[in-house]
């Protein structure tokens, strides 16, 4: 029987001979069980698709095509929407340099410990703003750039590879950030992490102390081995698939992305990916395909060159570029690296990329195709899960035309639309100075505040 | 909404109102010492043919039953050469603009060897082969063109400066390229004015003021476009209003103001494997597809269009004269979401109706890709981003045909195109067309679409691949070759800069 593979069928389960054979059950277990979610009738906060299918276990006899890659940038729009009425010369400074800077919240995720005296604190957690399920990390010795690390591994392979075997993790971090020197326990709970109360005013453990931290030191604020940011995920992925493959009420013909994704909420309408991945496959659907994700199912790096970087005397640095972890073809990338090569004298810094001081990240993600794969055919019997009202309605925002809230879809004008209503949507943007409406005052009433989650991260979107 | 007034006085003519001379002769100059060449350019800036010279020689030529043979200059510099000049670009933060071309051949898709040196340029691999000043001469006929720009050279001479580069361009008949397609079809509109004078606008708006597209639109299928897209110190365009101005281009820069950048690319075209590859690739079609498929309509997958300009999109079996013919029909096509009915305004108010025309959006007449549809793909939404997007990587196309055209001399001559363009970014719009788009199989719509198989580059030895796909995707029939036909051989990146700014170099 068929299982799905990791992404990009990388093996590391090999790693672990004797435990191999239950990794890849395991994996398969997890994916199998992401794509059931979307089949569950009684969650309130999903619409079961009629034309999203699990690709090993389809019974129908009709055989998948090739796959159809639907590609994407892999900058972050939402920073290039949010600088766009800055002066042009500031604009792409502004959004690599943003970029770069994590975010730290105690909302957000409604994560919490208990104290010695048994009270809940909320507990802050780093993630990174870059939301187009590529992150990158750039590690510097006061202003050195000694490398880079590009990522697009979801957290929950990780987080399932720590599941069974914590130490290969540990292993993989070592190698992947090239430091010997990470303890384990650098990389895990130091205690147990509570979820905010439900109505009941109980809590549930989310992690137990020792157990894998995603957004450890390690992979935030010193290094990037996997995807960090909210809705940048393998489930927030098969979410979206399966949303996007909804009879959503949109004009007959050819699908204008943006409106329908205003009408769905399936992600975020400042990036580049959900209206692409969303749109996508809504295209299919109304031809009445039924759409899944291709084995392995994954979102990739496309292949790339960087021609452009050259060394402090003009001489180009090819090797200075590794593909750390990719699929067997090379096509689809897991991991990519930047450093200067062996025994240079030199840094990053010193380096120029396209003509221009190599100083951010950016300058390359911005040079970066993405893609994910799915396969669409025509399924007998399958029909399309009709939606008949919208669920959301899209604002631009007061002082930048270029930039869109989503909203639910309550009658209300965008003129209407609160302080408070905005700030959901600018979530990720709280600590950019450029924007007046995330006053300090409004930060404070969220953290005084913790007894209720105030939204939930749902696939790609804050729900409302 | 008010369009900014044009400085029609500052504005070198060629960018936005282009000479479109049937001839137009380019001479690379590297300069000589400092001040004669500041005094040299500062006298030439009286004959500079500003916005209004080449707008007033345009319209008369439309008009007049007998041609007055004229003559026009325009000119762009290095940044090498404005440097030379006194002037610091150090802080203009475009690497392409600040190296010469070869510097990032690579980026661009040309050959180049291992040490990234390009290998087949005969300008532009290093400053030593760029030009300092470009001039841009164009003229009626091949006599005038010629006499003036030996005027020129020796003038340049007498400052001190050094040809390294002269070139011949020429339009063909029916305004095509080499490969036979009528080329300069569709370009962008320019918002603006000319004068203080309600609706004197740079741009003819053809269409009707009652008809709701008639701020989008100069006519059908030309958008109208901000233009601080294409010449500094005025209104940018913005991706999800573009209605409104966004913020200036070049504003910190005063030096730049009513200037442009301009990218120089001299493309040698061969002719003979076009030919034989649209030959082969009939033969292919016609056994994939189980009907008959002629040279022509293989050249016209690749392009987009049929070699009358008619496109695929709306005359998928064959070209229409009727379309091409018809400067409100030609360009009247999206992808996406396929084009409204419009109301073209006529004389007597006698107003004549443009029919709504289908989308492709499953590429079924016009291929993924096709050239003209993997670097303006209008209104389909991109891995850029939103359909409003694609303006933004837009410029303005200015280029002309060198060498004898091909049934004339069947040898294998140096024929191609000098391909020009204006723009203020070129990382932001050339880059983005050439390297995110033309050379990127997996953009701007789908992963593993196609490259582009007229323009497009591959390093030697990889193949080029464009596969029709029918409407679920599922492949039919694939073009794929190792061979080129377009080579890049070198260029270089330019600013032209205002008229202020050549005066007052002296």
């Amino acid at each position: 029987m068929p299982l799905y593979s990791p992404p990009a069928a990388i093996d590391d389960f090999s790693r672990r001979p004797a435990l191999a054979p239950t990794l890849r059950s395991g994996w398969d277990a997890r994916m199998r069980a992401f794509i059931a979610e979307t089949k569950d009738a009684t969650n309130p906060d999903l619409i079961v698709s009629g034309l999203f299918y699990d690709q090993l276990a389809d019974t129908s006899g009709a055989p998948d095509p090739a796959p159809t890659g639907i590609p994407w940038n892999a900058f972050p729009q939402i920073l290039t929407n949010w600088f766009a009425t800055q002066p042009v010369a500031n604009q792409e400074k502004l959004a690599n340099d943003w970029a770069e800077k994590t975010i730290t919240t105690d909302s957000l995720f409604g994560f919490f410990r208990k104290d010695s005296a048994g009270r809940f604190a909320p507990i802050p957690v780093t993630y990174r703003r870059q939301d187009e399920y590529c992150e990158w990390y750039v590690e510097r010795t006061g202003n050195k750039i000694d490398r880079m690390y590009f990522t697009c591994e979801p957290p929950e392979y990780w987080t399932f590879l720590a599941e069974n075997d914590i130490t290969l993790v540990h292993d993989l971090y070592k190698e992947l950030l090239h430091n010997q020197n990470i303890a384990r326990d650098e990389l895990t709970w130091p205690f147990d992490v509570y979820s905010a109360p439900n109505a009941q005013g109980q809590r549930t453990v989310l992690f137990k102390q020792g157990s894998y931290n995603p957004w450890n030191d390690w992979n935030t604020t010193k290094g990037a081995v996997h995807l960090t940011h909210w809705a940048n995920s393998l489930d927030a992925e098969v979410r979206l698939a399966s949303d996007g493959s909804l009879g959503w009420p949109q004009p007959a013909g050819a699908v204008d992305f943006h409106r329908l994704i205003c009408c769905a909420a399936f992600g975020g309408v400042n990036r580049s990916s959900d209206p692409k991945i969303g749109g996508s496959v809504f295209s299919l659907a109304v031809q009445g395909l039924s759409i899944a994700l291709s084995n392995p199912i994954g979102l990739y790096m496309q292949s790339f060159q960087l021609p452009g970087l050259r060394d402090p005397q003009g001489i180009p640095i090819p090797s200075a570029l590794t593909f750390v972890r990719k699929s067997a073809d090379g096509q689809n990338i897991l991991r990519a690296e930047i450093a200067p090569p062996l025994g240079a004298e030199y840094s990053l810094d010193q380096c120029t990329v396209n003509g221009e001081r190599f100083l951010y990240g950016g300058q390359v993600t911005r040079l970066i195709t993405m893609s994910l794969f799915a396969v669409a055919k025509q399924i007998p019997g399958a029909k399309v899960t009709p939606v008949s009202t919208c669920l959301s309605t899209c604002c631009p925002y007061p002082t930048n035309g270029q930039f869109f809230g989503t909203f639910p879809n309550d009658r209300k004008t965008c003129a209407q639309r609160t302080d408070k209503d905005w700030a959901r949507n600018l979530r990720d943007l709280a600590d950019i100075q450029a924007h007046p409406l995330m006053t300090h005052a409004l930060l404070l009433e969220e953290h005084i505040r913790p007894q209720q989650a105030l939204y939930k991260v749902l696939g790609r979107s804050l729900a409302f | 909404m008010i369009e900014p007034q044009l400085d029609v006085r500052e504005i070198q003519g060629h960018s936005l109102r282009g000479f479109d001379t049937p001839y137009l002769n380019l001479v690379g100059l590297k300069f000589g010492d400092s001040d004669s060449t500041r005094a040299w350019l500062s006298a030439l800036s009286y004959r500079i043919d500003s916005l209004e010279s080449v707008h007033q020689y345009r319209i008369i030529r439309s008009f007049a039953s007998v041609r007055t043979p004229r003559l026009l200059l325009n000119v762009a510099i290095s940044a090498h050469g404005l440097e030379r000049i006194g002037t610091d670009v150090s802080t203009v933060e475009d690497g392409l603009f600040l190296n010469p071309m070869g510097l990032n051949a690579g980026l661009l898709g040309d050959r180049v060897d291992a040490s990234m040196t390009p290998t087949e340029y005969l300008l532009g691999s290093s400053w030593d082969t760029t030009p300092d000043l470009l001039l841009i001469i164009g003229g009626d006929t091949a006599e005038a063109t010629d006499t003036f720009t030996e005027q020129l050279s020796s003038a340049g001479a007498m400052a001190g400066c050094s040809s390294i580069y002269e070139e011949r361009g020429a339009l063909l008949a029916g305004a095509a390229e080499h490969f036979g397609f009528r080329d300069g079809i569709s370009q962008v509109g320019v918002r603006g004015t000319l004068s203080g004078v309600a609706d004197h606008y740079l741009t003819l708006r053809f269409l009707a003021p009652a008809d709701p597209n008639a701020a989008l639109f100069a006519k059908p299928g030309q958008p109208l476009v901000w233009p601080g897209q294409f010449v500094f110190g005025y209104p940018t365009q913005l991706p999800a209003t573009p209605l409104d101005p966004g913020p200036l281009s070049g504003e910190e820069k005063p030096w730049m103001r009513n200037g442009s950048f301009l990218i120089f690319r001299r493309m040698r075209q061969d002719v003979i494997k076009f030919r034989s590859f649209v030959q082969q690739q009939a033969v292919n079609l016609t056994q994939a597809l189980g009907r008959s498929v002629s040279p022509d309509e293989v050249g016209a997958l690749i392009v987009g269009r049929w070699k009358d300009g008619s496109p695929t999109l709306l005359t998928p079996a064959q070209p229409n004269p009727a379309i091409s013919a018809d400067d409100m029909l030609i360009n009247d096509f999206a992808y996406a979401l396929g084009t409204p009915q419009m109301l073209i305004r006529g004389a007597d108010g006698m107003d004549r109706v443009i029919p709504s025309e289908p989308d492709d959006h499953l590429a079924q007449r016009c291929p993924h890709f096709a050239h003209i549809r993997k670097v303006n793909p209008r209104d389909l939404p991109t891995d850029q981003g939103i359909q409003g997007r694609n303006l933004t990587f837009q410029m303005l196309r200015r280029g002309i045909p060198y060498g004898p055209p091909y049934p004339t001399s069947t040898e294998p001559t140096d024929r191609g195109l000098l391909f020009l363009a204006y723009q203020t970014s070129f990382k932001r719009q050339f880059q983005v067309l050439n390297s995110q788009w033309m050379n990127n199989p997996s953009a701007p719509e789908l992963t593993n679409e196609g490259h582009d198989l007229l323009v497009g580059q591959n390093p030697a030895g990889a193949d080029r691949v464009g596969t029709l796909r029918d409407p679920v995707g599922a492949p039919r029939a694939s073009l794929i070759t190792a061979d080129r036909w377009v080579i890049p051989t070198g260029g270089g990146f330019f600013f032209a800069p205002s008229v202020s700014f050549l005066r007052t170099l002296n």
